[in-house]
C-alpha cells in the first residue's frame, strides 16, 4: 500500500475520532518515546552500577589480601624475633616484646580476614573468580592458623625455658645439685661435669647427640656409684633421684624441641601454601577491575547512540503530530471564532465551514442551528411582544378584579406621604370608608388609633427610606365609627416605578378571636369540671401501642384517693406508678378501651401495692382524640361496711341455727331429765341401804352410771340449747387448766394415745376469769379429745393460754368486742378440718367420727361454741393441713376472786346433813316429788311435798318453811317462776332452789333475780341436792 | 477524579521510574553502627554470640579456687538467663595453671580472638601480672573475683607496679590483711616476735611485706623473713630456721600444695608446737581441710570478710540447686560479683543496632568500669576506682577449731574483724 493510499484510507477515521481520542493517541505516541528513553537509561545505569561495584569489590579484595599480608608478615617476623630473643632477653621479657606483639597483629589480620570473607560472600559483587574455594578457604583461616601455631610455640619455648619451672632451669638445677653432691669425688665431679658441658653445648646447638653425651656421661655416674660405696647411702640416693629425674626431664626437653621444630616447620609450609592464593587473588582482582572498566565504557557508547537516534526520532514524531494536531483542531476552532465574530456584528446568516465529525464539528453544526434560531427569533420578536402585552393586560385586570373582592382580607395601597392610594371592597365593609373616602387621605386619620400613630409614621417612613420591612403582626385599628378592628397585618413595599408604593394587607381577626374566647370559656369549663369533680380522673396518653399509657392530667380528687400529686404522675407511666394495675385488671380494662373505643366499667376493683391498697370503682373511657379517660372512686369504706355486714348476717344466721336446734334439744332433754332422774337417785338411794357385799351393789352401781353418762349427754344437749343457767363466778384460767391436766379424763386421754406428746404453756401472770369452771372443763376437755383424735400416729397437742387484745375490726369479724382477753389455745398437729367441714363444725350432731368412740355424740364443739357464747367471748379456729388451732377467747372478770368455797368435792355427806329443816318439794312429777323426799329425808330434812304451785302457795299460806325445792316446768298449772312470784309475795323472803331439767333461761333467770337463791339441774345426785341445799340454807 | 486513560498513564511513568530508584535503594541497607572508640570496637552481627575469655587456674590443687570463680560467673550468667544483650554468651575457658607464664599464654590465646569481648579472671595474682600486661596490651578489659595482690591495682593510695589499665577486680585489695594480721596478733595475743615465709608469689610477698611493715609499725620483731619456691616439697629446713628463730609466731600467706606441706611438716617439729601459725585466705577452701585434716585445728587465718545478707543465701541456694554440693570455697561470692559487674558494664556501653547487632567500645567498657558506683554487689555496694578496685577491704582473722565442722565451722569463728574505718 502506497503512503498516499496509507494517508487517504486514515483521514476518514480520524475525522470520525473523538477530540479525547485524538489526544490520547497523540499523547501515547510521545509517551512511549520518553517510555523508551526512561528505559534505556534504566537499564545503561544498572549495568554502570554493577561495573562500578565490582570495581569497588575487587579494589577492596586487593587491599585486604596486601594488608593481610603484610600484617602476616609483620607477625611472622615478631614471632622468629621471640624465638631469637628470649634466651637473651628472658622469656618473659620477650613473650611480652614480641610474642604478644604478634599475637596482637595476628589478631588483627583475623580481622582482616572476616572483613575479607564478608567481601566475598556477603557482598552484592561477584566472588573472586579463578580461585579453589578449598584455597580460598585455607587463605582465609590462615591467620587463624598462625596464631594458633604461633602460640603453641611459645607455650613450648615458656616450658623449656620458664623460669624456675621450665625444664632447661630444672636441668641446670640438678647440675647444680649433683655438683655440689659430687665435688669430693674427683673423678664422677670430672663426669658430671662432662655431662653439664654436653648439656650447655646441645642447649645452644640442638644437636641430639650432644644430649644423649651428656646422658651417658651420667649412666657412668651412675654404674660408677652402683659398684662402689663411695657416697653415703643418703647421699646416693639423693643422686640417684636427681639423675633420674635429669632423665626425664632430658626426654621432656627433647620432646619440647621436637616440638618447637615442627612449629617452625609449620610456619614455612604455612607461608607457602598461603602466599601463591594471595598472589593469584591480587591478580585475579586486579583482572576484574579491568574488565568492569571496559564493560562500563562499552555500556556508555551503546547507550550514547541509542538515545541520540531516540532523540532524533522524537522531534520528527513531534514535528508531524503538530501538524496533524493544528489542521484537525486549531483550524475549526479559527472558524467558529469567525463565525461568533460575524454574529456579534449583525450579520446573523454567518456560518462555520463543516470539516470533521468530532466534537469541534459538532459544536459547529450546533452553532449554525443556533444561528439560523436567532435569526428566526430576531424575525418574530415584535408580534411577540405585542401579543405577551395584551395577555399581561388581561392578568393584571383578573387580578385587581381579584384583589377587589378578597373575603375577609382588606388591601390598601399608600404612597410615601401615606396617602391612600388603593382602596379594595374589604377594606371599605372592615373599615367602613368607601373607597371615595378614603382615596387621597392620610392613613392616620383613617383607621390608626392616636395612641399607634407616631409608632405607624415612624414605621412607615424608616420602610421607604431604609427599605426596611415592617414585620407582620397582629394591631387593633379603627373603625370610622370608631370602634376597634382586630387584624393580621401585612405590608409590602414596590419600588416597580418612579414613586414606591406600600400596599397593607388586613386579614379580619372579628371572628377567629370570638372563636377563641369561645374556646378558652370552653377550656375553663371543663378544669373546673375536672378540678372540682368528687370522682377520681385520669387522663392518659397510650403509649407502646396502647399497652401502657403515660398520665397527661390527674384531678385533685384522685390526688386525694390515691394519696398521689398531679406533678408526680404527670409524665409517668401508669405501670411504673401504680404497680398493681396489672393484677387489678385495670390495665387489660385500659387497653381494651384503647383498642376497641368501647367504654369500660368495673363496680369492683380491689387495688394493692407496696404503697396504696383499697376498692375502686372504675369507668373508662375514650377521647377522640386518642386519650384514654379513666373516672373512678374509692369504694373501700362502702365495701368494708358491706363485708362486715354480711359477717354479722352469718353469725345471726348461724345462732338462728343453733337457737332452734337448742330450742328442740331443751325440750327434749327436760323430758329426758325428769326420767333419769328416777334412774341416777334410786340406785344411789339403794346403794346407802345395802351392805357393802351385797351382790346388787354392782348391778345397781352400773345402772347409776348408766344414768350419770345419759345425764351427761342431756347435760350437752342442754348446753347446746343454752339452757345450762350457770352460775359463774370468778376464777383462775390456770388452775382450770392444771385441774384438767390433773383429771382423770386426761389421764385416760394420754393413756390411749401413746404416740401423741401432750404440751401445755401457761401464761404467768395473767387474770382472772368470771366462768362456769365445770362448762369450762368441759370445753378444755372436748377440744383436747378432738385435737388427740384428729391426729394419726405420732403427734402433738399444744395447750396454752395467753392475754390479748385483738385488734377491732379483726374482732368484730369475730363476733368479739373490742376489748382483752384470756385466750385458751388448742393446738394440734393433726391432718386438719376440710374447708367444706369447717363452716359446720359447731353445728350440733354434725360429726366427722365414728360413732361411739369417745363422746361421737356430735356435741362436742357445740358445746364449746354455746360456753363460749354464754360466757360473752367467742371460739376461733384455723386449719390447714399441718394442723388445726382452736382459740377460746374469754373476757376478764370484772370483780376480784371470792374466798373459795368450803364445799370441795370431796365434802364428806356428813357436812351436808341438816339440822332437820322444814324442806317444800314442789314438782309435777310424783316420782320426782319422791326422790326428792328420800333424799332429803337421809339428810335429816323435814320434808313436805306439792304437786303444783298452786297447792304449794296453799301450802305456805298456812305454813312456813325453810326452804322450797321449786320445779320450773309444772304443768298444767303455774310453772316455777309464777309460783315463785307468788310465794315472794306471800312470804317475802322465802328461799328457794330452783329445779329443773330444762331452763328455759328467761324463766330461771327471772327466779333467780327474784331472789331464788340458786339452780340445781336434773338429774341430780345425792350429793348435789345435799350440797345445793345446804348452800340455799346457809 | 482521573480518567482511565490519565490512570494507566500515571501506571505506566510509575512502572517505568521503580527500576532505577529500586536499583539505587538496593544498597541503602541499615547503616552499621559507626565506631568512634580510640581502642576499637568488637562488632557482634545479630546471630553471633558475645565472646568472654576466661582465665582461671583449672588445673593442681589451686583448681578448687578457679573452679570456684568460674562457678561464679556461671550463676551471674545463669541469673541473666544465659544472654547478654540478647545475645547468647560464649565463654573461651584457659587454664593459667597458677603462675605468671601460664598467666600470659592463656592470655595470648584470648587476645588472639579479636571478637573476645572482655576477660574475666584470673584466680593467682602472678599469673594475673602477666596477663594483664597482655590483656591491656591488646586493649581488653579484665575483670577478677580473686586476685588480691596490691600490686595488682595500688599501693598506699597510689598506683601499684602491676597496675594495668582495663583491670578491675572485686575481691579485696589485700594491702591491709598484713595490717590486720598483725594488729590482731600483736594487740590480741601479745605477741612481739615474728617470721614470715612467702613463695616469691607477688601475692605472698606483697602479704609479708604489709604485715612486716605493720608489725614493726607496732613495736614487734621480725625475727625471720624467708621465702621457699613453687613446688618445694621439703619444707624441713625452712621450719627448723623459723624454729631456731625464737619466733612466737609464723606468717606464711602460701598456696595449695605449698600451705598444705609447710603445715602438716610444722606440726612434726616439736619446737614449733607452741608457735602460733597465721596463713592467708589462699588456704581457706575446703581442698585445704580436707587435706592437712586435723593438723588445720588451731591454725589462724587472714582472709577477706565473707559477704552475707539475703542475697548471699540466695546464692548459696542457687549453688547447691547448680551443682549439687556446698560450696568448697566461699570465693565464688566475689568471682559471682565480678562477672555481674563485667556484664553489667558490658550492658550499659554497648550499642544496640535495629537489626540486632551490637558494638562494644573497648574503651568505652573501661570507662563504663570506673565510674561505676553504689552498683548493688551481694553484701555491700560495689564502687570502682581509678585503680581497678571495686570492692572495700574488710578482713578477718579466723581460726580452726574443729576441722569436722569444715570450711563453715572455720567462717563461722571469727575472731577478729578489721575495716579502714576502723
Amino acid at each position: 500500500m502506497s503512503r498516499s493510499a496509507f494517508i487517504e484510507r486514515i483521514k476518514p477515521r480520524w475525522r470520525d475520532l473523538g477530540i479525547t481520542r485524538k489526544f490520547t493517541l497523540v499523547f501515547s505516541l510521545l509517551l512511549l518515546f520518553v517510555v523508551v528513553l526512561a528505559l534505556t537509561g534504566s537499564l545503561s545505569l544498572l549495568y554502570v552500577r554493577g561495573g562500578e561495584a565490582d570495581i569497588r569489590n575487587s579494589v577492596q579484595v586487593e587491599q585486604l589480601v596486601l594488608e593481610m599480608d603484610r600484617g602476616l608478615e609483620r607477625s611472622r617476623r615478631l614471632h622468629a624475633a621471640f624465638f631469637l630473643q628470649y634466651h637473651a632477653l628472658g622469656l618473659q621479657q620477650a613473650h611480652e616484646q614480641y610474642a604478644q606483639a604478634s599475637v596482637r597483629e595476628v589478631s588483627r589480620v583475623i580481622t582482616l580476614s572476616k572483613r575479607l570473607q564478608q567481601v566475598l560472600f556477603q557482598g552484592q559483587a561477584s566472588p573472586i573468580t579463578g580461585i579453589r574455594p578449598a584455597d580460598l578457604n585455607l587463605y582465609l583461616a590462615s591467620a587463624r592458623r598462625f596464631a594458633d601455631t604461633s602460640i603453641e610455640a611459645v607455650e613450648l619455648i615458656t616450658a623449656r625455658a620458664a623460669p624456675e619451672r621450665g625444664v632447661e632451669s630444672r636441668l641446670d638445677s640438678a647440675c647444680s645439685a649433683l655438683d655440689l653432691l659430687l665435688s669430693p669425688y674427683p673423678e664422677l665431679w670430672l663426669q658430671q661435669n662432662q655431662a653439664a658441658l654436653y648439656l650447655a653445648e646441645y642447649l645452644l646447638k640442638g644437636r641430639r647427640s650432644l644430649l644423649q653425651s651428656a646422658l651417658n656421661a651420667l649412666q657412668t655416674i651412675e654404674r660408677a656409684l652402683a659398684g662402689q660405696e663411695l657416697l653415703s647411702p643418703s647421699k646416693g640416693q639423693a643422686v640417684a633421684r636427681i639423675i633420674t629425674q635429669f632423665y626425664t626431664d632430658a626426654d621432656e626437653l627433647l620432646e619440647l624441641d621436637r616440638g618447637i621444630h615442627s612449629k617452625l616447620r609449620d610456619f614455612v609450609l604455612q607461608e607457602e601454601s598461603v602466599s601463591p592464593i594471595a598472589e593469584k587473588m591480587v591478580q585475579q582482582a586486579r583482572g576484574q577491575v579491568s574488565q568492569a572498566k571496559e564493560r562500563i565504557e562499552q555500556a556508555y557508547r551503546i547507550t550514547g547512540m541509542i538515545m541520540a537516534a531516540l532523540t532524533m526520532a522524537a522531534i520528527g514524531l513531534l514535528v508531524l503530530l503538530a501538524r496533524v494536531m493544528h489542521n484537525s483542531i486549531t483550524l475549526q476552532i479559527l472558524d467558529l471564532t469567525a463565525a461568533a465574530n460575524a454574529i456579534s456584528c449583525g450579520r446573523l446568516d454567518a456560518r462555520v465551514p463543516g470539516r470533521n465529525r468530532d466534537e469541534l464539528g459538532q459544536l459547529a453544526a450546533m452553532f449554525n442551528d443556533m444561528a439560523a434560531r436567532i435569526e428566526d427569533l430576531v424575525e418574530n420578536l415584535e408580534k411577540k411582544v405585542e401579543q405577551r402585552t395584551l395577555e399581561l393586560a388581561v392578568s393584571e385586570r383578573r387580578f385587581r378584579y381579584l384583589l377587589q373582592d378578597l373575603p375577609k382580607i382588606a388591601v390598601q395601597g399608600y404612597d410615601r406621604q401615606r396617602r391612600v392610594i388603593y382602596w379594595n371592597r374589604t377594606s371599605e365593609l372592615l373599615y367602613g370608608y368607601s373607597a371615595e373616602e378614603a382615596m387621597g387621605r392620610q392613613l392616620e386619620e383613617l383607621i390608626i388609633p392616636e395612641s399607634m400613630q407616631a409608632a405607624v409614621i415612624r414605621d412607615i417612613d424608616n420602610c421607604f427610606a431604609q427599605r426596611s420591612n415592617i414585620p407582620s403582626s397582629e394591631l387593633t385599628l379603627r373603625h370610622k365609627d370608631g370602634s376597634a378592628v382586630v387584624v393580621y397585618s401585612s405590608h409590602v413595599v414596590q419600588y416597580d416605578g418612579d414613586e414606591p408604593v406600600m400596599y397593607c394587607v388586613d386579614i379580619d381577626l372579628a371572628e377567629l378571636k370570638l372563636a377563641q374566647q369561645e374556646r378558652l370559656q370552653s377550656q375553663f369549663l371543663y378544669r373546673q369540671l375536672f378540678d372540682h369533680s368528687s370522682s377520681g380522673v385520669a387522663v392518659y396518653e397510650a403509649v407502646d401501642d396502647g399497652a401502657d399509657f403515660v398520665f397527661r392530667d390527674f384531678n385533685r380528687a384522685g390526688e386525694r384517693i390515691d394519696r398521689i400529686t398531679r406533678e408526680q404522675l404527670i409524665g409517668q407511666r401508669l405501670s411504673l406508678a401504680f404497680p398493681g394495675v396489672k393484677e387489678s385488671g385495670l390495665l387489660e380494662g385500659y387497653q381494651g378501651v384503647w383498642q376497641s373505643g368501647e367504654p369500660f366499667f368495673l363496680a369492683n376493683a380491689y387495688y394493692s401495692d407496696d404503697r396504696l391498697q383499697g376498692w375502686r370503682e372504675v369507668r373508662a373511657y375514650r377521647l377522640p382524640s386518642g386519650e384514654l379517660v379513666s373516672v373512678f372512686d374509692d369504694i373501700t369504706a362502702q365495701k368494708e361496711v358491706e363485708e362486715e355486714k354480711s359477717a354479722v348476717e352469718q353469725r345471726l344466721q348461724a345462732a338462728q341455727k343453733m337457737e332452734a336446734v337448742g330450742l328442740l334439744a331443751g325440750g327434749v332433754a327436760h323430758d329426758l331429765n325428769n326420767i333419769l332422774s328416777a334412774i341416777v337417785s334410786y340406785p344411789e338411794l339403794l346403794l346407802c341401804d345395802l351392805p357393802p357385799h351385797s351382790e346388787l351393789r354392782q348391778p345397781l352401781e352400773t345402772i347409776k352410771q348408766a344414768g350419770e353418762r345419759a345425764a351427761a349427754v342431756v347435760a350437752d344437749l342442754l348446753t347446746v340449747a343454752r339452757g345450762i343457767a350457770s352460775r359463774k363466778e370468778v376464777h383462775s384460767l390456770e388452775q382450770l387448766v392444771l385441774g384438767y391436766l390433773d383429771s382423770a379424763e386426761f389421764h385416760y386421754l394420754r393413756s390411749a394415745n401413746p404416740e401423741i406428746r401432750f404440751e401445755h404453756r401457761l401464761s404467768p401472770g395473767i387474770p382472772q376469769i368470771s366462768c362456769s369452771p365445770v362448762h369450762l372443763s368441759k370445753c378444755i376437755m372436748n377440744l383436747m379429745a378432738n385435737g388427740a383424735e384428729a391426729i394419726a400416729g405420732p403427734g402433738r397437742v399444744i395447750l396454752s393460754t395467753s392475754w390479748q387484745c385483738p385488734l377491732h375490726h379483726w374482732a368484730i369479724a369475730n363476733g368479739l368486742e373490742a376489748k382483752e382477753y384470756l385466750v385458751l389455745r388448742v393446738e394440734d398437729s393433726g391432718e386438719g378440718i376440710a374447708p367444706r367441714d369447717l363452716a359446720h363444725i359447731f353445728e350440733p350432731f354434725y360429726t366427722k367420727k365414728v360413732m361411739g368412740k369417745t363422746s361421737g355424740t356430735g356435741l362436742g364443739l357445740s358445746v364449746v361454741w354455746n360456753t363460749m357464747r354464754d360466757h360473752g367471748g367467742g371460739v376461733t379456729v384455723v386449719s390447714g393441713t399441718e394442723g388445726s388451732c382452736f382459740e377460746l377467747y374469754l373476757p376478764l372478770a370484772e370483780t376480784p376472786a371470792g374466798p373459795a368455797s368450803d364445799h370441795g368435792e370431796d365434802a364428806l355427806p356428813a357436812i351436808l346433813q341438816g339440822r332437820g329443816e322444814r324442806i317444800l318439794v314442789v314438782d309435777d312429777e310424783k316420782q320426782q316429788r319422791e326422790i326428792a323426799s328420800s333424799m332429803l329425808n337421809r339428810y335429816g330434812y323435814q320434808v313436805v311435798t306439792a304437786g303444783s304451785g298452786e297447792q304449794a302457795l296453799a301450802y305456805l299460806q298456812a305454813h312456813r318453811v325453810d326452804l322450797v325445792l321449786l320445779d320450773m316446768l309444772m304443768a298444767p298449772g303455774m310453772n316455777g317462776r309464777l309460783t315463785y312470784e307468788q310465794m315472794v309475795q306471800l312470804v317475802p323472803g322465802q328461799r328457794a332452789l330452783v329445779v329443773s331439767g330444762f331452763s328455759a333461761s328467761s324463766d330461771v333467770k327471772a327466779t333467780l333475780e327474784l331472789g331464788a337463791c340458786g339452780f340445781l339441774g336434773k338429774p341430780y345426785s345425792l350429793r348435789q341436792l345435799g350440797q345445793a341445799v345446804k348452800e340455799a340454807l346457809a | 477524579m482521573l480518567t482511565g486513560v490519565e490512570k494507566r498513564c500515571w501506571l505506566l511513568i510509575g512502572a517505568l521510574l521503580l527500576p532505577p530508584w529500586l536499583s539505587s535503594c538496593s544498597t541503602q541497607d541499615t547503616p552499621p553502627l559507626e565506631c568512634s572508640d580510640p581502642l576499637g570496637c568488637v562488632r557482634i552481627a545479630p546471630e553471633e554470640p558475645v565472646q568472654i575469655g576466661v582465665l582461671q587456674a583449672l588445673k593442681g590443687q589451686v583448681a578448687p579456687l578457679g573452679e570456684a570463680q568460674l562457678r561464679g560467673l556461671e550463676l551471674a550468667l545463669a541469673a541473666r538467663g544465659h544472654r547478654l544483650l540478647d545475645h547468647q554468651v560464649v565463654l573461651q575457658i584457659e587454664d593459667t595453671g597458677c603462675t605468671a607464664e601460664g598467666g600470659a599464654n592463656a592470655a595470648l590465646k584470648v587476645i588472639a580472638d579479636p571478637q573476645t569481648v572482655a576477660i574475666f579472671g584470673t584466680t593467682c595474682s602472678g599469673a594475673a601480672a602477666t596477663a594483664a600486661k597482655a590483656m591491656s596490651s591488646a586493649n581488653l578489659t579484665m575483670v577478677s573475683g580473686n586476685n588480691s595482690a596490691p600490686y595488682l591495682t595500688s599501693i598506699g593510695g597510689e598506683a601499684a607496679p602491676g597496675r594495668q589499665p582495663g583491670y578491675f577486680r572485686t575481691a579485696t585489695n589485700e594491702e591491709n590483711a598484713g595490717k590486720a594480721a598483725a594488729g590482731y596478733l600483736y594487740h590480741q595475743l601479745g605477741l612481739r616476735r615474728a617470721a614470715t615465709i612467702n613463695d616469691n608469689d607477688i601475692y605472698t610477698r606483697g602479704l609479708t611485706k604489709s604485715f612486716k611493715k605493720a608489725f614493726l609499725e607496732l613495736g614487734g620483731e621480725l625475727v625471720l623473713e624467708t621465702s621457699i619456691h613453687k613446688g618445694d616439697r621439703d619444707m624441713v629446713p625452712v621450719l627448723t630456721a623459723v624454729a631456731r628463730s625464737g619466733a612466737q609466731l609464723l606468717f606464711f600467706p602460701l598456696f595449695q600444695p605449698e600451705g598444705n606441706r609447710v603445715l602438716l611438716q610444722a606440726r612434726k617439729i616439736e619446737a614449733l608446737q607452741d608457735i602460733v601459725l597465721i596463713s592467708d585466705g589462699a588456704l581457706i577452701e575446703q581442698s585445704f581441710l580436707d587435706d592437712v585434716g586435723v593438723a588445720a585445728e588451731g591454725l589462724y587465718f587472714i582472709g577477706p570478710r565473707r559477704p552475707e545478707g539475703p542475697r548471699v543465701e540466695q546464692l548459696d541456694g542457687a549453688y547447691r540447686a547448680s551443682y549439687g554440693e556446698a560450696p568448697r570455697v566461699s570465693y565464688y561470692l566475689s568471682g559471682y560479683e565480678g562477672a555481674d559487674l563485667l556484664f553489667h558494664a558490658i550492658e550499659q556501653c554497648a550499642l544496640s543496632a535495629r537489626d540486632g547487632s551490637l558494638l562494644v567500645g573497648r574503651q568505652a567498657l573501661r570507662d563504663t568500669l570506673h565510674a561505676v558506683r553504689d552498683y548493688e554487689g551481694l553484701g555491700g555496694s560495689l564502687s570502682c576506682d581509678r585503680f581497678g578496685d571495686c570492692s572495700s577491704p574488710a578482713f578477718n582473722v579466723l581460726r580452726l577449731d574443729d576441722h569436722e565442722q569444715g570450711l563453715a565451722g572455720l567462717e563461722r569463728n571469727v575472731l577478729y574483724s578489721w575495716k579502714p574505718a576502723e
